[in-house]
């Protein structure tokens, strides 16, 4: 962009921004520095400048001088919509802000925290910050999609993309919120194929996110909640489990299992686990060894005769 | 890196009122907190210097004093003294990281405030941001997260039981605790072992217990700290079409997977001889091991040992 197109845009901001009433594009034209040529130009110039400073989410109000005569359309920008308007903030909330903005080492959040810190500064100033020391804290969820997922959802567009589990498809959906669970984003939606509320994976989306609908193409219902529709918080049925475990090792199952000892290199414990019953069990190799439920034993034993 | 034409604009309009609330900041110091260039800010200066309020005498001008690069201040803003609004996204990254921080505060008050603030950007933000979000276990808790980050905060050293998933034992140590990250959910801590006078990575949810020792600050500034991956193996593996559910969970281990006679063929590059034994042990399907061979050899010896205990 040029210098000339930048300062142009600086100077309709704030001539927008200093008016009380309504500018009309004559009044634009002819007192905003920067713009020049034909009627026909500066139109069009106009015309970018406005979606840019939109872009920019900036919002300008759209208005006549007179309401009996609404021939001529004005336009400014409401203070009240331009400016970071949070109300008062005590050195303690101040500082909180600080963390939640720079708590990223990921691309997305660490650069939108940085411009939302710049922000907070250029209210009370840096030197109102409390310090939090040398406590550093850190994310790592790499998330090229979630830019274009949360703007689907703020805008209420129908959306599809390529999903991929067990096998590969195109899903097409009205994406109601995304939920991060275990360091991985979620994204929860109706699946119009489907008819139902489903939840996919977002590392799991192949393609980009194809917007197939204007902005508000459906509302979100009314006894919507996240936290209703995400099967991963449900508590996971667990079941018992006996085994005999060799003295001394097995050390994360003996912290929550009853234990009596069986001779010098065997003790039995008795524990619970869940759906990764296998892996937590395989984990430990030949130092335990399973005797119940019967059923998970043949199980193990046919998994390793499988693995050989 | 290029930056969006619009992000100029941005900036310039971001700077001024920054400026007026922290004055006397050097370019080179608001190049940092602006992510650019000190050059890059210089011009953002000397652009701004032209633009006004219409009018556009010194009256209506904007006043910026830049001749001294180590001193920078606005004697007049006009109407850009206030900050702009947060944008949606920015709302958002201060929400989420709220949250995150509330589940890492153990004390009530610090949730207070943490609650309020929420509260405070949910009112502002609308709708979006309060029903469509949601950060519930976000990360794997772990009770003790709080007190080591206190620890780090004061410079304390700490006396950690730790449970070993690799060597599968309790053992006890002490350490100079340096800072606390999370990678796909799990916490790690990073600390100076104070034995062997190096850095180690200790899993948040493995660490047993904690004792708080004798207090340094700075500590840890004797020490060239190493990077927090340290691998040196490459181990190629063959498995089905699960093959993608291992790759998303040791995410932070795979090289590269790609299609390979209707499953998939990994590349993974591990430390630990252990430690990647038990996890191809471990998995529920069966795992080829393509490379290193001796590998294959010892896993292919440990699982015989283990169904000879069932026979």
């Amino acid at each position: 962009m040029s210098d000339q197109k930048t300062e142009r845009l600086i100077n309709l901001t704030m001539a927008l921004l200093a008016t009380k009433r309504f500018m009309s594009k004559a009044e634009i034209f002819n007192q905003v520095a920067g713009y020049s040529g034909t009627t026909e130009t500066k139109e069009r110039m106009f015309e970018r400048d406005k979606d840019d400073l939109r872009t920019l989410g900036i919002s300008i109000e759209v208005g006549t001088h007179d309401p009996l005569f609404d021939d001529e359309l004005g336009y400014r920008i409401l203070e009240n919509g331009y400016e970071l308007e949070i109300g008062d903030l005590s050195p303690t909330q101040i500082s909180y802000l600080s963390l939640a903005a720079t708590i990223w080492r990921n691309q997305l959040f660490s650069s939108t925290g940085s411009h939302a810190l710049v922000k907070i500064d250029a209210l009370n100033g840096t030197g109102f910050r409390e310090d939090f020391g040398q406590a550093t804290l850190s994310l790592e969820n790499e998330t090229p999609l979630f830019p274009a997922l949360w703007e689907a959802i703020t805008n209420s567009y129908r959306i599809s993309f390529t999903y991929r589990s067990s096998s590969t498809t195109r899903r097409q959906m009205l994406p109601y919120g995304l939920s991060l669970w275990h360091g991985s984003w979620y994204l929860v939606g109706y699946d119009l194929d489907k008819e139902e509320i489903r939840v996919f994976k977002v590392s799991r989306i192949i393609s980009e996110i194809t917007v197939e609908s204007k902005a508000h193409s459906f509302s979100l219902p009314t006894e919507f909640t996240i936290e209703d529709h995400l099967v991963m918080l449900a508590p996971e049925p667990r079941i018992n489990y006996v085994a005999r475990a060799r003295v001394g090792r097995c050390q994360s199952l003996r912290m929550n299992a009853q234990i009596s000892n069986i001779d010098a290199e065997w003790d039995r414990i008795s524990f619970t686990l869940g759906s990764d019953w296998l892996e937590q069990i395989l984990w430990f190799g030949y130092d335990l060894v399973l005797e119940s439920p019967l059923e998970k034993v043949e199980e193990i034993t046919s998994v390793l005769r499988e693995k050989l | 890196m290029s930056e969006s034409a619009l992000d100029r604009v941005a900036r310039a309009l971001d700077l001024i009122p920054f400026i007026r609330q922290n004055p006397g900041l050097s370019v080179v110091q608001i190049a940092q907190r602006f992510n650019t260039t000190p050059t890059q800010i210089s011009k953002d200066l000397s652009l701004l210097h032209m633009c006004g309020l219409p009018g556009y005498s010194h009256l209506e001008l904007l006043d910026i004093d830049y001749e001294d690069p180590n001193y920078i201040s606005v004697t007049e803003a006009q109407v850009l003294d206030q900050p702009r609004s947060l944008t949606q996204m920015e709302a958002l990254t201060l929400m989420l990281g709220l949250n995150l921080l509330a589940e890492l505060s153990s004390a009530s008050e610090e949730r207070e405030v943490i609650f309020g603030l929420q509260q405070k950007l949910k009112t502002i933000y609308g709708e979006s941001l309060s029903r469509s979000i949601s950060t519930t276990e976000a990360i794997i808790e772990s009770p003790l997260a709080s007190e080591i980050l206190s620890a780090i905060t004061q410079g304390q050293f700490l006396t950690l039981t730790y449970n070993s998933a690799t060597s599968d034992a309790i053992t006890v140590r002490e350490v100079y605790p340096i800072s606390i990250q999370y990678l796909h959910g799990v916490g790690y801590l990073k600390a100076l072992s104070v034995a062997q006078g190096e850095d180690r990575t200790f899993r948040l949810d493995r660490i047993v217990s904690i004792d708080k020792g004798r207090i340094e600050p700075n500590f840890s500034t004797n020490f060239n700290l190493s990077d927090f991956n340290n691998s040196d193996e490459t181990v190629e593996i063959q498995m089905g079409h699960d093959g993608l559910f291992f790759t998303e969970r040791h995410s932070a281990i795979v090289t590269s997977f790609q299609e390979f006679d209707g499953g998939l063929r990994i590349s993974l590059s591990v430390s630990a001889g252990e430690w990647i034994i038990r996890t191809l042990i471990s998995w529920p399907t069966k795992i080829m091991i393509i490379r290193p061979i001796e590998l294959n050899q010892r896993i292919q010896e440990r699982i015989s040992g283990i169904l000879g205990n069932y026979q």
